[in-house]
């Protein structure tokens, strides 16, 4: 129940800049998963807002209010820790009831409350075990029902679910989601897995060596990454280096490294002659045995025709979809279509076709 | 691969430097026993009244109630002095900070005799008294060493981010010491405790400079009593020193094991 607010918030650690100047606002109650790949200064990030570090520049604000000067114990957060952080020296209960206990609750709502968290994380029948007997995966849920159990302003969740098996980390999630929704708890979510950010995230917020790199919806930010960078990190992305030979209408022809033509979607300030890294990703692609249609009648394809020729190295079914990799050239492009395709043999020549206005042009 | 020959000789060695380790102090015990107006080995007769003897002299009675509440007191000064300089030194990054943590294990380097020589200097010319708070003072000073190092490794021991999720569950510096830091590090603070009072009980070499008739401790009153006469009370008064050691370490391994007070356990 805060907005929070990063101001150019920077901190380092010696001559090493962990984050290097991050501005995001947060809306109350809002959801954000924090990605980027490790040492981007996730973790340096939630532990600015918590209180734990202090900036060594900008400003951080909850609701509008600068908390520069809010130690953590009065900045009402929940903090879920990458490494757990449980108390060894006490039961499962007895962490759980800490943060309670420290607001002043009385006894039987503290068990109370405490039961009904640990039974959200299912770990109803251990309220008297040692924290130190548990394995990685329960202990992470202690941590989790510690955290929620006190429905704080701000939740602070470093990679919550890593150790969890596949079922039991979509049903925490939820829980997690629905808790946050419930009582408005304005969320901050790292975790390294993107279709966990895309499926419980109102806003992902990608970041690398420091800092910020896009903000925005699953969608947007999947659909329209700002660099190669963004499209490489959440999904997937084959990336051509080419030349753009014209620009018409928001769509560019380019030339990419191996002589190919091929059109893409291009942003306004694109022209000719510019270097450009063109994206497009696996699943946006297909493959024919035989060359798309308007390439057919002439030699060289004329504009509108995106087609690669390649020899299909190999299909592994994925559950719901085939991944193909196809050797085009020096490199492998990555192709992802649906279970059943009819494919052509592994080995044979190919063609690997996409709408042109599924693939997106970069500067190089 | 240790084989079934190599288990049994250093079984073996290990129990000949038990053997020697205890051998000397066994032999003090024995004579304390006899009954002759001198001391010797084996001792002629059995005969506790060197023990009667002893408990019925009452400046060893007061030395050892002086002994015992300086160690007391020392140990408990040196511990608390000594969590608060491994905290500060362990907690926080300031310039400065391996420059102090060589500083406060210089106490290590010099001779105890040397040590106390200085201090009487010290006092002396600062004007302050030899009385029971000098000596109190000397033994903080060579248990603090000592302290910093047992609790320092019991915090460095300690689980991550412990005390930031206190703080975070909304406890504050105080709280978090007292329900987070403090019971974690508990096995380096007794050990601290037990470790300085050890040291300042046994402690000849400081005491000896600044002991006066009124302060003077157990051991240096055993010193200055072999100075002057060798007979069997002064090996009943060791004896008696030697069993409430023994007696004090066997009560900390029935509660805590004295693995754990250095940290093998
Ligand atoms: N206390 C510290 N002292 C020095 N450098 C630090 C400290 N904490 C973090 N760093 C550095 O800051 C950078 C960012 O660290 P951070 O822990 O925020 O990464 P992260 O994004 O959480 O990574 P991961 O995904 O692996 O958890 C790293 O390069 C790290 O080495
Ligand atoms: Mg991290």
């Amino acid at each position: 129940m805060a907005t929070v607010e990063l101001l150019d918030v920077r901190k380092s650690f010696g001559a090493m800049q962990a984050v290097a100047g991050v501005s995001l606002r947060i809306a109350e109650g809002e959801f954000v998963a924090l990605l980027g790949p490790s040492g981007c200064g996730k973790t340096t990030t939630l532990n600015l807002i918590a209180g734990f570090l202090e900036p060594t520049g900008g400003d951080i604000r909850f609701d509008g209010t600068s908390v520069a000067r809010l130690p953590p114990h009065r900045r009402n957060i929940g903090v879920v820790f990458q490494s757990y952080a449980l108390f060894p020296h006490m039961t499962v209960a007895q962490n759980v009831a800490f943060g309670l206990e420290m607001r002043k609750l009385p006894k039987p709502q503290v068990t109370e409350r405490v039961r009904r968290a640990l039974d959200i994380v299912h770990l109803g029948q251990m309220e008297d075990r040692n924290s130190r007997q548990l394995s990685g995966g329960q202990q992470q849920r202690v941590a989790l029902a510690r955290a929620l159990v006190i429905e704080p302003a701000v939740l602070l969740l470093d990679e919550p679910l890593s150790n969890l098996d596949a079922a039991l980390r979509e049903q925490m999630r939820f829980e997690i989601r629905e808790i946050q929704q419930r009582v408005g708890i304005t969320t901050v979510f790292v975790t390294h897995d993107q279709s966990e950010a895309m499926a419980a995230a109102d806003r992902l917020v990608v970041m690398d060596k420091g800092v910020i790199r896009q903000v925005g919806t699953a969608r947007e930010i999947y659909e329209t990454p700002v660099d190669p960078f963004v499209a490489g990190f959440i999904g997937q992305a084959n990336l051509i280096a080419g030349t753009i030979d014209r620009v018409t209408g928001g769509q560019a022809q380019v030339v990419l490294e191996d002589g190919t033509r091929v059109v893409a979607s291009c942003r306004p300030d694109a022209h000719a002659g510019q270097a450009v890294m063109l994206m497009v990703r696996p699943e946006d692609a297909s493959v024919s045995a035989v060359a798309p249609p308007v390439t057919a009648p002439s030699a060289t394809p004329p504009s509108g025709g995106n087609a690669l020729s390649g020899t299909l190295l190999r299909a592994s079914l994925l559950g719901a979809t085939i991944n193909l990799g196809v050797a085009v050239g020096e490199r492998s492009l990555s192709v992802s279509v649906p279970r059943g395709t009819a494919l052509p043999p592994v080995g044979s020549a190919v063609f690997v076709t996409w709408d042109p206005e599924r693939a997106l042009l970069f500067p190089a | 691969m240790i084989t079934a020959a190599m288990r049994r000789c250093l079984g073996a060695y290990a129990a000949l430097v038990c053997l020697l380790a205890v051998l000397p102090v066994l032999i003090i015990v024995i004579e304390s026993f006899t009954a002759s107006d001198y001391v010797v080995f084996p001792p002629s007769g059995f005969s506790v009244k060197w023990y009667v003897e002893s408990l019925q002299r009452e400046e060893f009675l007061d030395s050892a109630l002086l002994s015992l509440w300086v160690a007391v007191i020392a140990s408990v000064v040196a511990t608390a002095l000594g969590t608060l300089v491994a905290l500060a030194l362990v907690r926080f990054r300031f310039p400065g900070r391996r420059v102090l943590q060589s500083l406060f294990m210089a106490p290590l380097s010099v001779p105890g005799i040397i040590f106390g020589l200085a201090l009487l200097q010290f006092l002396a010319s600062w004007g302050v008294a030899r009385d029971m708070t000098a000596v109190i003072v000397g033994h903080v000073i060579i248990a603090l060493p000592f302290a910093i190092r047992f609790v320092t490794v019991a915090l460095i021991g300690m689980v991550a981010n412990v005390e930031l999720a206190a703080q975070s569950l909304g406890a504050s510096p105080w709280v978090v010491f007292r329900r987070v830091t403090l019971p974690l590090i508990r096995p380096g603070v007794v050990a601290s405790l037990v470790f300085a009072f050890i040291l300042s009980f046994d402690d000849v070499a400081v005491s000896l400079f600044l002991a006066t008739p009124g302060t003077m401790t157990l051991p240096v009153r055993i010193y200055v009593y072999i100075d002057q006469n060798y007979d069997p009370l002064i090996t009943a008064v060791s004896a008696i020193v030697v069993m409430v050691a023994f007696l004090a370490l066997g009560a900390i391994e029935r509660t805590l094991g004295i693995g754990r007070l250095f940290g093998l356990r």
